[in-house]
């Protein structure tokens, strides 16, 4: 184990790098095989998918599976190659890679958690139109401003210093962003998804998800797990049960999970999964540390030893 | 305040330059002042903002992204060419940018 690693699991995949499946081949790693066994257990056709054009994008579910799925292509070369973290944690839906890294649940449970939540929060969300949007260039402050005495949307993590997650009322989010920009935000995205979460919108979705999670086979993870929520280890099953529950509806620091861990001794965080979304938004958190995307990773290994 | 000197504008030169090429993996050959930064080498927004943050460093810079934000929603920055030449009005004028 290298205790200065950390493997960081990236959330719902907005733009990929456009050639993970050859970088994860060129690692030796079979990643047609694990599609064909998702497909058996997810019944979709995800082997079409097509990382350059990314031809999923408008479809949640099939879009969070395939997060996970390459996802937890990296973290099993990365096994392969006896690559072994400290520490892992996740960014929202990255949880359930971050737990199937530490061997807290099995690559199938990941999707039985993923289609149950998606499912859940769906019904809990019906007859509403919900958004998420991220901001960039303002402080919470600005932003807080901005939201002004609305209930109908929050800021629902702080990515780094410059970046937020807002989540909320569709027409609302696109007010913010809209008023966002002429404000001088250097950069605003609306996300490509339906539901608002991490909001207040979900406490019902969390309580019904959390019954489910009751069910489930967790077993005692084998690396430590940092809570996006509060930033606490994670080392057992009835904790990862309420953390499961908890990241439905809960707002998010991950500017604080970072330097937790960096707090902690780590020095490099190795973004498992597609795109490089991780490493971006660790450039403008504060420490003594580096984040190594996928399609820097071949070059960073031949140059360093894990 | 930044010290301006004559050879500020290539020292930013050198260092927007030299970003590019790490980050977007591309020759110095292949970019010139006209190059488009989203379309021509798949940049992004959010390497104008690193390169914002390296220039506050470099030259202790007294500036808020929301100043330099509204600065550029009237001026936008398209190629590598518009980036230095904000970048120096920015050190130049720090948060008086929106004044010109």
């Amino acid at each position: 184990m290298n205790s200065e690693l950390a493997f960081i699991f990236p959330p719902f995949v907005n733009e990929y790098i456009g050639n993970e499946k050859d970088i994860i081949r060129s690692f030796g790693f079979n990643i047609d095989k694990l599609l064909e066994r998702s497909e058996d257990i997810t019944s979709l056709k995800l082997s079409g998918f097509d990382e350059e054009t990314n031809n999923f994008i408008g479809e949640e579910l099939p879009s969070q599976y395939l997060a996970y799925i390459f996802s937890c292509a990296v973290s099993d070369f990365l096994s392969t190659l006896k690559i072994k973290p400290a520490l892992v944690s996740g960014y929202s839906m990255g949880i359930y890679a971050a737990l199937y890294h530490s061997k807290a649940i099995s690559f199938k449970t990941g999707f039985d958690l993923i289609r149950t939540a998606f499912q859940i929060i769906n019904n809990h969300t019906l007859g509403n139109s919900f958004s998420m949007a991220t901001i960039v260039g303002f402080t919470e402050n600005d932003i807080t401003q901005l939201i002004g005495n609305n209930n109908n949307i929050e800021i629902i993590n702080r990515n780094n210093q410059h970046t937020f997650v807002i989540s909320g009322l569709k027409p609302i989010v696109s007010q913010v962003v809209q008023k966002a920009t002429e404000e001088g935000a250097l950069y605003c995205r609306i996300l490509k998804v339906n539901s608002p979460y991490h909001s207040k919108f979900m406490h019902k979705a969390a309580e019904e998800f959390s019954d489910y999670v009751k069910g489930i086979d967790i077993q005692m993870p084998i690396v430590p797990i940092v809570s996006l929520l509060n930033q606490q280890f994670i080392t057992k099953p009835e904790t990862i049960a309420k953390e499961l529950a908890d990241n439905i509806h809960h707002r998010m620091n991950w500017q604080a999970t970072i330097e937790k861990m960096n707090q902690s001794g780590i020095k490099l965080f190795l973004e498992c999964g597609a795109g490089e979304s991780l490493s971006k938004i660790g450039k403008f958190i504060e420490g003594d540390f580096k984040t190594i995307h996928l399609g820097k990773l071949t070059k960073y290994l031949s140059k360093h030893s894990l | 305040m930044a010290k301006i000197t004559e050879n500020t504008r290539s020292e930013v030169s050198e260092v927007v330059y030299n970003f590019f090429m790490e980050e977007c993996d591309v020759d110095a050959s292949e970019i010139n002042d006209n190059t488009n930064i989203i379309r021509d080498i798949d940049g992004d927004s959010l390497m104008f903002l690193e390169l914002i943050e390296i220039f506050k460093k470099k030259y202790t810079l007294n500036i808020d992204l929301k100043t330099i934000g509204k600065f550029v929603v009237k001026n936008p920055v398209e190629t590598i060419g518009q980036l230095i030449d904000t970048t120096m009005l920015i050190i130049v004028h720090e948060n008086n940018i929106t004044e010109l």
